[in-house]
Parts: structure tokens; sequence; C-alpha cells
């Protein structure tokens, strides 16, 4: 039972119920209103119900399915990265401008590749750094601090 | 006859001014750019250069971003044929015939009857939308709010039926994206839905973050864990096809444009679906199917010319509706509220010089990009030598200047961030972004026009069946899941999609 629990269609089936759910239960704190006068809650817990019945519906439909669709082999280290660079680009652009912010997101992003080429990568990161502030900044005239405030 | 000349005649005496002839070019360029090199296709190019077009005239603007989606298809098959890797998602199926003819060592002859192709389709295609758009925005005159809520379920529909993969994912993601268009305060009542307590939600969910997130950064992680090694590209020796190819690639041609300016109208359609429909239709008529895959000309010239049209007739509903039947059109609509303009039937009347501007600049880019594609076709390929590792993270550092630089908020850049996992969650459970980004845009205008008409009617949900354009689109809406629903059409569907 458990790996048919983690196949494809019972986690998107449950990921879309769940969705709805909340948007149900968030949702039923607005007033709703009735049918001539819509208010702010009705349509979002229409689509929330509808969420539930369909989630429900794929993930019944992938438990009781022969064919086994299980989820794809997933490496989430490229994933990680990626995401912490934009992160550290997003919490370093205002406080230390865009400069760092770029050299800290490529610094970080390039760790999904393996192996790691530092010599490569800071000549990459400065080089993206300066074409970013050229156009952006220079160029376009963007209000984005370089150096931090 | 003059109806149609006079406002084309306008049209031109925009699009060539030199201002906006150098924005048509820009377009052009990085459209073939970004077309060449896979894993960056137009929605989120388009969404990076959002910001850009702030400092433009809003004509420019939207030529050069048009210029950006269109020359994506050119540049898509140069990778398609040469490496066998589309450049861009439709040109998966040129793969197929373009990369056995360059195998054969006629890549030449592919590469020119692909962007031929596309320059026949791209003309054609221009006539058909300057010429369907005025019919269109003239019918829009009968709609009130039920027609344009009918009209938007009948798309999201049909973007349901069109996407890949099983309907029920696609419906839930359609539902999906729906609720997320809800995130923000409501115009009707004043009342914050979902926000969280977070102010920055107040206005919404941005659809740059979120097409950002799913449509960049997701793609990224996903190509990162291929690992792939890009293969040699193939050599390209002489360019003009044999006459027996031009004579076999010329009616192909035709059919896969007329397929591509039908299909490209549909919501959900556009390039994509085009492209996959005319191929499948060139095997069905075909005295030998055996020979597709083989390296059949038709094979090329078919999907090639219906995702140039294609891709330009989807500009017909947002044109003349205001409503973006994909990504692509989403964002032009997004450029256009930068500058002010609201989107609608009345741009045709209010703007014209934009309107038929940019419809003209279609046929100047399109010619523009024959001259980019063929001569040049050496430059292009010296660009598929760049390796992912150098291109990813540039790819990443733009598109969160571009987050940034929308409305100087460090706070998208950090949806993009979740949109980015969850697009990647997404990839893994084989759901396509597609109609959840549909959904988002559409979302809110569907919860207006819906409470617009059941308060016109006093709460009676029968105005959306006495109406009668309403009655035929919802109809036609449920007559296409239907369709879909009956077990014959699913076979055939499952295989059309299959190739």
């Amino acid at each position: 039972m458990r790996a048919r629990l983690t196949r494809v269609g019972p986690l998107a089936g449950g990921l879309f119920a769940l969705s709805g759910l909340i948007a149900v239960w968030i949702g039923s704190d607005y007033p709703a209103g009735e049918a001539r006068r819509m208010g702010p809650g009705w349509v979002p817990v229409a689509l929330g119900w509808s969420l539930v019945v369909l989630g429900a519906g794929i993930a019944v439909a992938g438990l009781a399915s022969r064919a086994d669709e299980r989820l794809p082999e997933s490496d989430l280290r490229p994933l990680a990265c990626l995401l912490a660079g934009v992160a550290a680009f997003a919490l370093l652009l205002e406080p230390a401008g865009l400069v760092a912010a770029i050299l800290a997101c490529v610094g970080i992003a390039r760790l999904a590749e393996t192996p790691y080429r530092p010599v490569e990568t800071v000549a990459l990161a400065a080089a993206l750094a300066a074409v970013g502030a050229a156009i952006f900044v220079f160029g376009l005239g963007l209000p984005i601090p370089l150096f931090g405030r | 006859m003059s109806d149609l000349l006079d406002p084309l005649l306008l049209g031109f005496g925009v699009a060539l001014t030199p201002a906006n002839l150098f924005w048509c070019l820009a377009g052009a360029l990085l459209g073939t750019l970004i077309g060449v090199l896979p894993g960056i296709g137009p929605v989120a190019t388009i969404a990076m250069l959002l910001p850009v077009t702030f400092t433009l005239e809003p004509v420019g603007a939207l030529i050069m971003l048009a210029g950006i989606y269109y020359g994506a298809q050119y540049g898509g098959s140069t990778t398609a044929i040469l490496v066998n890797m589309p450049g861009e998602s439709s040109s998966v199926v040129t793969c197929l015939d373009g990369h056995a003819m360059a195998r054969k060592g006629r890549a030449g002859a592919a590469l020119a009857t692909a962007a031929l192709a596309s320059f026949f389709a791209g003309t054609v295609a221009t006539f058909a939308v300057a010429l369907t758009s005025p019919a269109l925005v003239r019918f829009a005159q009968l709609f009130g709010a039920a027609e344009y809520f009918a009209l938007m379920v009948f798309g999201l529909v049909a973007a349901m039926v069109l996407a890949h993969g099983s309907v029920a994912k696609a419906a839930a993601m359609t539902l999906l994206g729906l609720a997320l268009g809800l995130v923000g305060t409501d115009v009707n009542s004043g009342q914050r839905r979902f926000t969280f307590g977070i102010p920055e939600l107040a206005d919404g969910i941005g659809f740059v973050p979120l097409a950002m997130g799913l449509f960049a950064i997701a793609e990224i992680a996903v190509q990162l864990e291929r690992h792939f090694v890009r293969p040699a590209a193939a050599r390209v020796a002489g360019l003009w096809p044999t006459r027996a190819e031009a004579r076999e690639a010329a009616p192909a041609a035709l059919r896969g444009t007329l397929v591509g300016a039908v299909l490209g109208v549909l919501p959900g359609g556009g390039a994509l679906l085009s492209s996959f429909a005319a191929y499948a239709l060139e095997k069905k008529l075909a005295r030998d199917p055996g020979r597709f895959g083989q390296g059949a000309v038709a094979g090329v010239a078919a999907p090639e010319a219906a995702n140039n049209a294609g891709a330009q007739t989807s500009f017909v509903p947002m044109l003349a509706l205001g409503i973006p039947p994909n990504a692509v059109m989403a964002l032009m609509i997004g450029a256009m509220a930068i500058h002010g303009i609201v989107p609608g039937p009345q741009v045709m009347t209010r703007e014209p010089g934009l309107f038929w501007g940019l419809i003209a600049s279609m046929w100047v880019g399109n010619l523009m990009l024959v001259v980019i594609n063929l001569p040049l076709i050496g430059l292009w390929v010296s660009l598929l030598r760049v390796p992912y590792r150098l291109l990813y993270p540039a790819i990443l550092v733009f598109c969160c200047i571009g987050v940034y630089g929308l409305n100087n908020s460090a706070f998208e850049v950090g949806l993009a961030l979740v949109f980015g996992a969850l697009g990647y969650a997404f990839a893994k459970l084989g759901c396509e972004p597609a109609p959840l980004l549909l959904g988002f845009i559409l979302g809110p205008m569907m919860e207006e026009n819906l409470r617009r008409a059941m308060r016109l009617s006093r709460g009676d949900p029968s105005i959306f069946v006495e109406r009668p354009i309403s009655l035929v689109l919802l109809l036609l809406a449920v007559g296409l899941l239907a369709t879909v629903l009956a077990p014959s059409v699913r076979r055939a569907r499952a295989k059309a999609f299959a190739e």
C-alpha cells in the first residue's frame, strides 16, 4: 500500500485536494453573500470544493489503476542550489546592492554542477555583475542600488 | 478592400519608422537567440524584459515583445534540425524529420525549408490577423457579462482538452490557477483574500514572479538534473532544397499554415499545439507514412509553418477581446497595462496606430527573420557551443533582476522562488503548468463577470442559457468535454500526443 501511495496519481490528487481544502477553510471566513449579490467568499469556496472533488478523483483513480506510475527518480541538489541562489539574491539586493546579490546568486547556483569550478565561477559571476549593472542600472536607469544603501 | 488596405497602410506607416524598425529587429534577434538556446523560452524572456519596456513607447515595446515570440519559432527549428534537440517546445516535432534530413546531409535544405515555410505562414497569418480582428471587435460589441463569462469557460475547457497528458490533471491545474488568481483584495468588497496577513499580497500574486518560477527556475532545475551532454551540430552544406523537395514542401507548408492559423486562436493553442497537429495531419495524408521520421520534407515544412502561423494568430483574441489565449499573450496584456492601455475591443478604435502598427510589424519582422536566419546560420550554430553550465547562471540572474525591476520588490523575487519549487513538483507529478497560468490570468476576470451577470439576472443562473451567444459557447464547452471523455477520442488523443 505504501508503494501505491507514493505514485504520481495519489500524490498529485492529494496536492490538489489539500489546496482545495485550504481554499474552503480560509474562504469560509469571507462573507459568501447570495446568488444575486455574491460576496467575496462565494467563488473561493465553490472553487475549493471543486478542487477537493477533482483531487480526490485523481487520487482514487491513481490508487486503483494497474499501471505503475512511480514518481520519477529525483536529484534535489540542483533545485536546492538554484532556490538558495534566488533566496540569496532576494535577501542581499536591498541591503548590499546588485553587485553583491549577483555574485552570491551565481556562486551558490553554480553548486548545482559537479565538479565545482571556482575560477570559472568567479569569472562568470564578475562578468554577469558587470553586464547586469551595465544593462539595467546604467542602460535602462532602473532604480536598483549597485552597492547597497 | 480599402477597409483593409487603409488601416494596413496606417500600420506600415507606424511599423516602418526607424525606431520601430529597430525594436522589431531587436525582438527578432533576441527571439532567434532564445529560440536557438534550449532551456529558455519566450515566456521567461518576455517576463524578464517587461521592466525594460518602461522606457519605451508602447508601440515599440509591443513590437519588440511580439518579435521575441515569433522569432523564437524560427530559432527553435535551427536547434531541432542541427542537434536533434528542440530549442523551443514548439519545435519538438521538427526534430523527427529535420534531424533525419541533417543526418542525410540535407541540413541546409531542412533549414531553408523551415525558414521559408515559416515566412510563408507568417505572411498569411499577418493578413489573417488583420482581417479577423476587426470582425471580432464588431462581434464583441454584442458581449455582456454573461457572454464574457461563457467565453472564458469555453476557453478554459479548450485549454484543458488541448493540454498534454491527463485531462483531469489539466482541469485541476486550471482550478488551482483560478484560485491563485483570487489572492489579493476583492474589487467589489475590499475584502483581502488569502493574503495570510502579508501586506505585499494585497495587490495579488504578480504574474511575472509566477511565470518566472514555473517556466524559468523549474525548467533550469529539470534541465540540470538530466546532465545532458550536448551532441555535436550537423554540418551545413548548401542551403537550397532540390526541386523534388520543394514540390513536396509547398503544399505541406500551405496545410500547416491553415492548421496553425485556426488552432492559434484557440485558448491553450498557439505555437505548440499547432505544430503537433500539423505533423499528425501530414502523416495521415501522406501516401507513404513510413517516410516520416526518415527525413520527409513535409514533416519539416508543415509543423514549422504551423507554429509560426499559430504564434501570430494567437494575437487575435488578445487584440480584439482583451482575453489572452496563452501565457505570452497574457504578458503582452501586462505590457499594455504598464503603459496605461486597457485591453479590450476598444483598443482598435482608440489606439489604431498601436493596433495596426503591431500587426504590420509582424510581417516586417518575418521578413527580417528570413534574412537573419539563413545567411547568419553559422553564428547561431556557434552559440550552441556555449555550455549550459555558463548559460543557466546567466538566465537565473537576469530572471531575478527582471522580477525585482518590475516593482522594485524583493518580496516578488521570493515569490518566484516559491513558484519555482512548486513548478518542479508539478514537473515530477506530470502536471502541465500552462493551464494553471491561463486559469490564473482569467480568474479575476471570470469572477467579476460571473458576479456582474448574476447581479443583472437577480440571482437567476438561467441568464447563461437564455442569451444565445452565451448558450452556444457553453454548449461548445460541454461538447468538447464530452468528446474527450468518449473512449474512442481518448485513444486517438493519447496516440496523437504520443507522436
